[in-house]
C-alpha cells in the first residue's frame, strides 16, 4: 500500500482513474466480507442516485427513482440511508474522497521528475478526468449540489475551500508570501465556476481538452518560475 | 447572520419622491399625482419588500403574502404588476445588476489605462457590495434559490463583466485562452459568495488589493500583480483601513442613485504623469 500526504493526514489510494469505484478497487482490499458487502450497495445506490438525478435533477428525483435505479429494495435503502438528502449527502462525500485521493496521487506522484507547473497541470489534468470520466457522478457533485439544500451547499462550499487550500501548497512553494492566499480561493472558485458551466451545458466531455487553458488562466502564471 | 443593516430603508427601489419625507407609502386620497408616478412607486416599494423579506428570510421562505404587507399595496395591485413572486424576484434582481453595472461601468470609462480602469471599476464593485448588503445577498446567494431563468439571468450578469477584464488582453506579453475573463470572474464571484454567506459583506472593499493581484495575474503576470497589490496596500494603510471599510456611507447620503454609489475611491500613486483625475481628497 502506498500512502501520500493530504493536508498532513495519511491517506491511502486507488489507483483506478474513477471517481467511482470498481470490482478491484484497491480501496476494498482490506474490507471484511461484511464491510465490503455494504460498500458495495452503498455504491450501487450512489451510482443510481447520480443516473437518477442527471435525467431529472435532484428536485424531481424521488427515492422510488433511485431504487428502481439501482434495482434494490426500499428496506435496503433505508438501512443504509436515512433518507434521499442522506444518500446525496453520502455519495457526494465518497466521490470527494475519491478525487482528492486522484488528484493527490497524480500531484504528489510525479515528485521531483516534473517541474511545480508540470505537477500541478498533472493535478488538475486528473481532476477533469475524473469529470469526464463519470459525467452523471460529476453533475451530482458540481452542478446538483446547488439544488439539493442547505447541507450540499455546505458541502460544495467546503470542497471548494479544500480545493483552494490544496492550490495554497503550489502557491507556497512558488511565490511565498508574495502572493496572497486569496489568490488560491479565487483559482478554485474561477475553475469551479468554468467546470460548472461546462458541465451545465452538456459538454462535460470536453473538460480535459481544457486544460492547458485553465493553466494559462492565472494558474500556470501563479507557479511558473516558482521551481527555485 | 448577526447584525446586518438594511439598505431598504432608504427605497433603492422606489423612485424618489416629491419631498425628503420618507419614501414609503403615497398619502391616501386625492393627492394629484399622476397614475405613472403612483404604479411605478406601488411597483417600487413591492420590488423592496421583496428584498428586505429576501434578504430576512431566504427566497423559499418569502411569500407573496409577506410582500404585500410590508409594501402596503393590496394583493390585486401586486399581481397586476407581478405574474408571480419569481416575476418579482427577477425584476428585483434586474434592477440590482443594473444599479451595480452602472456604478462599475461609469468607474471603469472614467480611466484610460487598462489596470486604472480595473482598480477602479473593482472598487466600485465592491463598494456597491458592501453599501448595499441586502442586494448583494439576493444578486450573490439567493438567486441560486429561484430557478433556471434566474441562473440564466445570473450567467448573463457574470459574463458582463467579462467586456472590462477582456480588454486586459491588448497589453498582455502572449495571446492568452479565450476563458481567461470566465476564470478571473468566477473566481471574484467564490470569494464574494463567500464572504456574503459569512455576514463580511461590509469587509469586501478591504479585499481591494488582493482582488486586484488575481484580476492582473492572468493578464500581466505575477511581477506586475505584486506591484499593484503592494501598492495598494501601502495606500489603504495610509488611508486607513476602517475609512475604506465605511465606504462613503458614513456621510449618512442616501443611495438612490446608481453613480454615487461608488463608494471606494481608486487609489492613485500618482506614478503615471498623463492620468488625468487628479487630487482625490483622501490621498492629498
Amino acid at each position: 500500500m502506498q500512502f501520500l500526504v493530504v493536508k498532513g493526514e495519511v491517506t491511502h489510494y486507488p489507483r483506478a482513474m474513477q471517481m467511482t469505484p470498481v470490482d478491484d478497487n484497491p480501496d476494498t482490499h482490506d474490507l471484511s466480507p461484511e464491510d465490503f458487502s455494504l460498500w458495495a450497495k452503498k455504491n450501487r445506490f450512489f451510482r443510481a442516485m447520480a443516473a437518477a438525478v442527471a435525467r431529472a435533477g435532484y428536485g424531481e428525483t424521488a427515492v422510488a427513482d433511485i431504487l428502481r435505479e439501482a434495482g434494490m429494495s426500499r428496506r435496503t435503502f433505508y438501512e443504509l440511508f436515512e433518507d434521499r438528502e442522506d444518500c446525496f449527502l453520502q455519495a457526494f462525500d465518497a466521490a470527494l474522497e475519491r478525487v482528492r485521493a486522484l488528484v493527490g496521487a497524480a500531484y504528489h506522484e510525479a515528485g521531483e521528475w516534473v517541474d511545480l507547473r508540470g505537477r500541478v497541470e498533472l493535478g488538475l489534468g486528473a481532476f477533469l478526468g475524473c469529470c469526464a470520466s463519470e459525467p452523471e457522478l460529476a453533475r451530482m457533485c458540481i452542478v446538483e449540489v446547488l439544488a439539493a439544500g442547505q447541507r450540499a451547499r455546505e458541502r460544495r462550499d467546503a470542497a471548494v475551500l479544500e480545493f483552494a487550500s490544496f492550490i495554497e501548497h503550489p502557491r507556497a512553494e512558488a511565490r511565498g508570501a508574495a502572493a496572497p492566499s486569496l489568490v488560491s480561493e479565487a483559482i478554485a472558485g474561477g475553475i469551479y465556476g468554468i467546470v460548472y458551466a461546462r458541465i451545465a451545458r452538456g459538454e462535460t466531455a470536453t473538460l480535459p481538452g481544457l486544460l492547458a487553458e485553465l493553466m494559462d488562466s492565472g494558474l500556470g502564471q501563479l507557479v511558473d518560475g516558482g521551481d527555485g | 447572520m448577526g447584525d446586518r443593516e438594511s439598505d431598504t430603508r432608504s427605497g433603492l427601489m422606489t423612485p424618489r419622491p416629491w419631498t425628503q419625507q420618507h419614501p414609503d407609502q403615497l398619502p391616501a386620497g386625492r393627492h394629484g399625482l399622476s397614475r405613472d408616478f403612483v404604479a411605478q412607486s406601488q411597483r417600487g416599494r413591492i420590488l423592496d419588500a421583496l428584498v428586505a423579506s429576501v434578504a430576512e428570510q431566504g427566497y423559499p421562505e418569502t411569500r407573496v403574502t409577506d410582500l404585500i404587507a410590508r409594501s402596503g399595496v393590496s394583493r390585486k395591485t401586486f399581481y397586476e404588476h407581478f405574474a408571480d413572486k419569481e416575476e418579482c424576484f427577477l425584476a428585483a434582481y434586474d434592477a440590482s445588476v443594473s444599479l451595480l453595472m452602472t456604478g462599475v461601468t461609469t468607474a471603469y470609462e472614467r480611466e484610460e489605462e487598462w489596470v486604472d480602469a480595473i482598480r477602479a471599476a473593482l472598487a466600485a464593485f465592491l463598494g456597491f457590495l458592501a453599501e448595499h448588503p441586502d442586494l448583494t445577498r439576493l444578486c450573490i446567494v439567493e438567486v441560486h434559490a429561484v430557478g433556471a431563468r434566474a441562473l440564466a439571468r445570473r450567467d448573463a450578469a457574470v459574463r458582463g463583466f467579462f467586456y472590462f477584464l477582456d480588454a486586459g488582453r491588448a497589453d498582455a506579453p502572449r495571446a492568452l485562452p479565450g476563458l481567461t475573463a470566465e476564470a478571473v470572474t468566477g473566481g471574484m464571484y467564490e470569494i464574494v459568495y463567500g464572504r456574503v454567506l459569512r455576514g463580511l459583506t461590509s469587509e469586501l472593499p478591504r479585499l481591494l488589493p488582493e482582488l486586484m493581484y488575481w484580476a492582473v495575474l492572468p493578464f500581466l503576470g505575477h511581477d506586475v500583480a505584486v506591484a499593484e497589490l503592494e501598492r495598494l496596500r501601502q495606500s489603504s494603510d495610509e488611508l486607513g483601513v476602517a475609512a475604506v471599510g465605511a465606504g462613503g456611507r458614513a456621510d449618512g447620503r442616501t443611495s438612490g442613485d446608481g453613480a454615487q454609489l461608488v463608494a471606494v475611491p481608486p487609489r492613485r500613486s500618482g506614478r503615471r504623469p498623463g492620468s488625468k483625475r487628479r487630487d482625490d481628497p483622501p490621498a492629498s
